[in-house]
């Protein structure tokens, strides 16, 4: 193997229990307990889970996005600690080498700067040395790539002035003006329609092919998740209850959580009449349960899920979860 | 069931226009938001409105209650048309036909318990104190929530919670028709499918009629009897559910179809979808002809010159009408076209 090809297999980002939590007047809430992650070059891996999981925080933990937030755990990127870097050296790294979409474009966007003068903005503060006509040359190119008809002409746009689908191409053209090597991307279809999504998420598989990217998809919708990524972590109050590769994910899920996101999404190419669901709802950090947190939902559930600590993540088939039951039936069973 | 009211429509929607009078830039200008609108509901049944943002649904939606007033068009309800009432008739109508929001959050009133939430439709239809308070109770029980649950404000609930409340308030005064308002698309997915089998079994028990609006193609598939696809303020097709998702005919609804995700990633990976280009044009100003034209890889000049009409075409399953001069299932020209996109398994 040359020296290039095993650099290609190394993750580019690395996080190791990551820890986040917030401090409230009501006391300390960990939104995150705990996670491991690894991204390589090329790889789109996607962390899914419902409001509250703790799927958004984390990835913005690690870029120093939270406020008010105690962050420990390690993550690495490209063998640089971020957690607790200092301001100076991580502002060098975010929204350069490692950058990231935001999930609704009209509030992420400055509403009284034009779109060129954005793009400008981002380039020139982090490679000082490009002359505004270059940035501006270059602003063009991106609005280019991110497939935005008359890009020159849109260059000279407000934001008010795009629709939702072309405001997010320009928070893409944003996140890819600086070359990164990590692409965070947080919900990046969610606030459009279904056709715009499609398009979108065509554009990041390009982007991620063209320019070897290493993707993070954070995403509610495992339908979005299932043709476009490799890997997938699934998280549940703060910790990834599963992960593993998209296929067996999809198709033998090793933790009940998995399963019942899987069951309930209707689904064009079968009609049900009567759709499953996850019974109650899903915890919030503030009210963590004993034992394992998704116990209460669970139809598996023991008197030992709730009486013992939670479950670390463990082999299932393909992939890892954190289920003490489902992994000993497959154990039992194989 | 028996007699007239099995053949004869419970909503009937008829050229239903609405357009709004705004400035762009200084200048007088008009946005045709419903542009010639026509449907029936019939008694027990779902017609799921789907389309994407700006399409006109919700605003059809909304137009149906006099919520917002059309510019022209009918809409009867069991015969009687609700836009010659004056507003006390309006009102008394309004017991018929209920609407439940997106967003019960927002709908909902902050500062009122479940519980006056509750009462207020019925004291509003001049319901005496004890009829309310047990239909209060009743109320809850056909959401599914508990008596521990009135006197709790909105923001004590989860959002499936909220929206059973919306819901609750919705059903209060015995309405027949209720108009659903994309009442899923804020729910985490694990609630969702809770609502819809609520919205399921509401339907059967009380034999509710639904209008369904909604732009998530998979979500209606469960409860629609029959869809109608909107574009810009036109519905381009509309039929019997199984048909048009089966067979769809129009290109719009093709591309739209096809653009659903499926969540199986061996499906995905060697499915083939239709990715539409270009920008939904303005509803200011929407293109002559067919509206869809300007997107669409089978527009040839006669779209551009001629509007088609909603019909039920030769060979067409009944009710299954579809407003295109080249209907069909034949994508070959989109893949010609260099619309089509197969990802590689």
């Amino acid at each position: 193997m040359s020296i290039d090809a095993a650099l290609e297999h190394q993750p580019i980002l690395d996080i190791s229990d990551l820890r986040v939590t917030f401090a409230t007047p009501s006391g300390p809430v960990p939104a995150v307990r705990g996670i491991n992650l690894q991204v390589r070059p090329g790889e789109a891996v996607a962390v899914v889970g419902e409001s509250g999981s703790g799927k958004s925080v984390s990835m913005l933990a690690l870029l120093g996005l939270t406020a008010n937030a105690f962050v420990t755990g390690s993550a690495r990127y490209r063998g640089t600690e971020l957690v607790g870097l200092d301001r100076n050296a991580l502002r060098a790294i975010r929204g350069s080498k490692v950058s990231m979409i935001f999930q609704d474009p009209m509030t992420s966007l400055n509403p009284v700067l034009t779109i060129g003068k954005q793009l400008s903005l981002v380039m020139r503060s982090h490679q000082p040395d490009l002359s505004k006509s270059a940035a501006t040359a270059r602003a063009v190119e991106l609005l280019d790539q991110v497939a935005i008809a008359q890009a020159a002409r849109r260059c000279t746009s407000y934001p008010h002035e795009l629709s939702g689908g072309m405001r997010q191409r320009v928070m893409i053209a944003m996140a890819i003006a600086n070359n990164p090597e990590v692409l965070i991307a947080d919900e990046p279809t969610t606030a459009l329609d279904v056709t715009v999504q499609a398009q979108i998420m065509d554009l990041l598989n390009d982007l991620r092919v063209q320019h070897n990217l290493a993707l993070v998809l954070i995403t509610h919708d495992l339908g979005v998740v299932a043709g476009s990524t490799d890997r997938v972590a699934v998280m549940y109050a703060g910790r990834i209850v599963e992960s593993g590769p998209v296929d067996p994910l999809f198709s033998d899920p090793g933790h009940p959580y998995t399963r019942g996101l899987l069951d309930c999404l209707p689904r064009l190419d079968q009609r049900h009449e009567v759709q499953a669901s996850i019974p109650g709802v899903p915890v919030t950090p503030q009210s963590l349960p004993p034992g394992c947190p998704f116990a209460p939902r669970c139809s598996y559930v023991e008197p030992a899920c709730i009486t013992e600590p939670e479950p670390d993540l463990a082999p299932h088939g393909a992939t890892v979860a954190a289920c003490t039951v489902t992994t000993r039936v497959q154990e039992t069973a194989s | 069931m028996t007699g007239p009211s099995v053949t004869e429509p419970i909503l009937r929607v008829s050229n239903l226009v609405k357009e709004f009078r705004v400035r762009e830039l200084g200048r007088a200008a008009v946005v045709h938001a419903v542009s010639d609108v026509s449907f029936d509901v019939m008694p027990g049944e779902t017609m799921a409105i789907v389309g994407e943002s700006g399409c006109g649904k919700s605003t059809t939606g909304r137009c149906i209650l006099r919520l917002i007033e059309p510019t022209s068009g009918r809409v009867e309800f069991r015969g009687q048309n609700l836009l010659d009432l004056g507003v006390r008739e309006l009102r008394r109508a309004r017991r018929h036909l209920q609407i439940v929001f997106q967003d019960p959050q927002a709908s909902l009133h902050p500062r009122l318990t479940v519980r006056r939430l509750l009462a207020e439709p019925l004291q509003v239809h001049g319901e005496p104190d004890d009829v309310v308070d047990a239909r209060v109770h009743e109320l809850l029980g056909l959401v599914q929530l508990r008596p521990e649950h009135l006197d709790r404000y909105p923001h004590e609930f989860s959002g499936g919670q909220r929206q059973r409340v919306g819901i609750a308030r919705a059903l209060a005064i015995s309405p027949a028709l209720l108009v659903l308002d994309e009442p899923v698309s804020a729910l985490d997915v694990s609630i969702q499918a809770e609502i819809m089998r609520l919205l399921i079994d509401l339907r059967e028990r009380l034999g509710l009629s639904y209008v369904f609006i909604a732009h998530d193609l998979a979500v209606v598939r469960q409860l629609a009897d029959r869809v109608s696809v909107m574009y810009l303020g036109k519905i381009v097709e509309t039929g019997p559910a199984d048909t048009v998702y089966g067979s769809p005919q129009h290109p719009y609804t093709r591309a739209l179809l096809s653009a659903v995700p499926v969540p199986d990633p061996t499906v995905e990976r060697q499915r083939k979808r239709i990715v539409l280009s270009g920008e939904l044009p303005s509803p200011l100003a929407p293109p002559t002809g067919c509206r869809f034209r300007t997107r669409c890889w089978r527009a040839e000049q006669r779209c551009a010159d001629e509007e088609p009409a909603l019909i039920n075409r030769d060979g067409a399953a009944a009710g299954h009408a579809v407003a295109c001069h080249f209907p069909g299932a034949d994508d070959a020209a989109a893949l010609t076209a260099g619309n089509y996109r197969g990802v590689a398994p």
